[in-house]
């Protein structure tokens, strides 16, 4: 049985060196703007890693010297040369109910994917972490789809946001947030949007900030669609990236397909549960909002469990902030649109008369 | 011999926690880390991170979860429900206690001591007694499960599953 204590003290000594590897790898820094905040990514100059951020690409912003608030480190394991350690707490691959699963301690954070090869740590106290992959050449796809998404909930939580298991999609600056399991038609209802005229923030993993309502922010440009339903999605299928890959969900970026509409806030005005109808029309039923909460929460919470109560508490607000509705959606992807299209004008016009 | 549990600064692998069937203590918590629980819109949603299991309590449950996962003694917490909601009090310390049991065994709750007397008897409104209802949700293990993208084994939870034994 490996103790907390033995698990903090593998985890400090190897943030140690990676840290010193960091001083001595050539690296190059790249910029973004994630949830409003600066953020540095320091990359190995070989370039490997960087194939990883294409998710990300629409949050890239020039260096304008604002101290960042996040300063991750990314590793490709194969090509910069660092392995993990032989030690029990990493040690998983024969025994995945021992080692390291998670760890919550102090200002750190850590969690290990050894199937994926993929290492996430996060020291919110200094707010520098390190996204270790052994090799980015066997990476899994999804792990390119939403990089370093564990330290990404650890260090929104710690600045009182969340990382919502959620689409947002919106117009002019108002967003809806799209909740649901998986297989609820979220990416669906997002494209759908997306090919109406919609600003994109999510189609599956979206952050939202501490404010009261709270604006959605893009945390990865990706979509995926079920390949069952890639007849619907003809119209982008030079963009799908991984279209021979029958154990893959296909994927794209949506700057590809909507450059210019994907990274800009959305202040949320209403929190939509879509429901596979199969209707003529698109109609969108006022819901609880415990109901809502119910359908957001857990899978947001159990993907990330080490985010926890904080996050918890963050996505119960957003559901007694914001109205809920159920949209029982439409086989046409126009009138699903069109539905919330008109669901926006109407929550803005609450808003505005509620303002006067 | 009370079992160790993981502190709320550390967690690691926390053990799943498995409660007595049966109710012998007279105050109980949280069983946090691993479980947490949010009040909303007059239900609570409570969420087990070890299991993958989530719970919703409606009616009385709700109402009484406040001032159970406060460690106010059942004893209490019966007298402020047979107040509020008109009901024997010897009615609610059975229902009472079987739903604390059933948490309890689903290592929502566990039992500790009681810090000391409360001053008085819990606040609690007006209501009508409907029960200590609780809902049990585990069909998410299985959304994730035959969700590729998210591979939940890789993210830690659930865990394995253990092999079917033959009949």
């Amino acid at each position: 049985m490996i103790t907390s204590e033995q698990a903090r003290d593998t985890l400090r000594d190897l943030v140690a060196a990676l840290e010193r590897a960091a001083d001595s790898r050539p690296s190059i820094v790249r910029r973004y703007r994630i949830a409003g905040a600066p953020v540095a990514l320091h990359v190995g100059a070989g370039g490997a890693a960087q194939e990883m951020l294409h998710a990300i690409a629409p949050l890239e912003c020039p260096d304008d010297n604002s101290p960042p608030l996040l300063s991750l480190y990314i590793w490709d394991g194969q090509r910069d040369g660092v392995t993990l350690p032989e030690s029990p707490v990493l040690r998983r691959d024969d025994a995945p109910e021992a080692g390291l699963g998670g760890y919550a301690g102090d200002s750190l954070r850590a969690f290990y994917q050894p199937n994926a090869g993929v290492l996430s740590l996060l020291d919110t106290g200094c707010r520098r972490g390190h996204w270790w992959l052994r090799d980015v050449a066997t990476t899994p796809y999804y792990e390119r789809a939403a990089p370093f998404k564990h330290i990404l909930q650890w260090w929104i939580a710690d600045r009182g946001g969340a990382l919502l298991h959620s689409a947002a999609v919106g117009i002019d600056g108002a967003g809806i947030l799209i909740a649901g399991p998986s297989g609820s038609g979220k990416s669906s209802t997002a494209l759908a949007c997306v090919d109406a005229g919609f600003a994109f923030a999510s189609d599956d993993y979206v952050l939202i900030d501490a404010t009261h309502p709270p604006h959605a922010h893009l945390a990865y440009a990706t979509a995926k669609v079920v390949r069952s339903s890639l007849d619907r999605h003809q119209h982008h299928r030079r963009h799908f990236r991984n279209l021979g890959r029958d154990d893959e969900k296909p994927m794209l970026f949506v700057q590809d397909v909507a450059p210019g509409r994907v990274g800009s806030p959305l202040a949320l005005k209403a929190v939509v549960l879509p429901f596979v109808a199969h209707r003529t029309t698109t109609r969108l039923v006022r819901i609880h909002p415990a109901e809502m909460l119910r359908a957001l929460a857990p899978s947001s919470v159990l993907l990330f469990p080490l985010a926890g109560d904080a996050a918890f508490r963050r996505m119960a607000d957003v559901c007694r902030e914001l109205p809920c509705f159920r949209a029982e959606l439409a086989d046409d992807p126009v009138d699903v649109a069109t539905a919330l299209r008109g669901l926006l004008a109407n929550t803005q016009a609450v808003s505005a008369r509620a303002a006067e | 011999m009370p079992q160790p549990q993981p502190s709320a600064a550390a967690r690691y692998n926390p053990p799943l926690q498995r409660g007595a069937l049966a109710v012998d203590s007279a105050c109980f918590e949280v069983n946090s880390p691993t479980v947490i629980g949010e009040a909303i819109d007059g239900e609570v949603m409570v969420i087990n991170l070890v299991s993958g299991i989530y719970y919703n309590l409606t009616g009385t449950a709700a109402a009484a979860w406040p001032m159970l996962s406060a460690g106010i003694p059942l004893d209490a917490i019966a007298t402020a429900v047979s107040h509020a909601c008109g009901i024997d009090t010897a009615v609610v310390t059975r229902d009472l206690t079987g739903f604390v049991a059933g948490l309890t065994a689903e290592d929502i709750v566990r039992a500790t001591g009681c810090a000391s007397a409360p001053a008085g008897l819990p606040a609690m409104a007006p209501a009508t007694y409907t029960g200590f209802a609780i809902s049990r949700y585990d069909d998410l293990r299985a959304l994730l499960v035959i969700d590729p993208v998210h591979e939940v084994g890789d993210f830690g939870w659930p865990p394995p599953a253990e092999p079917r034994k033959p009949a």
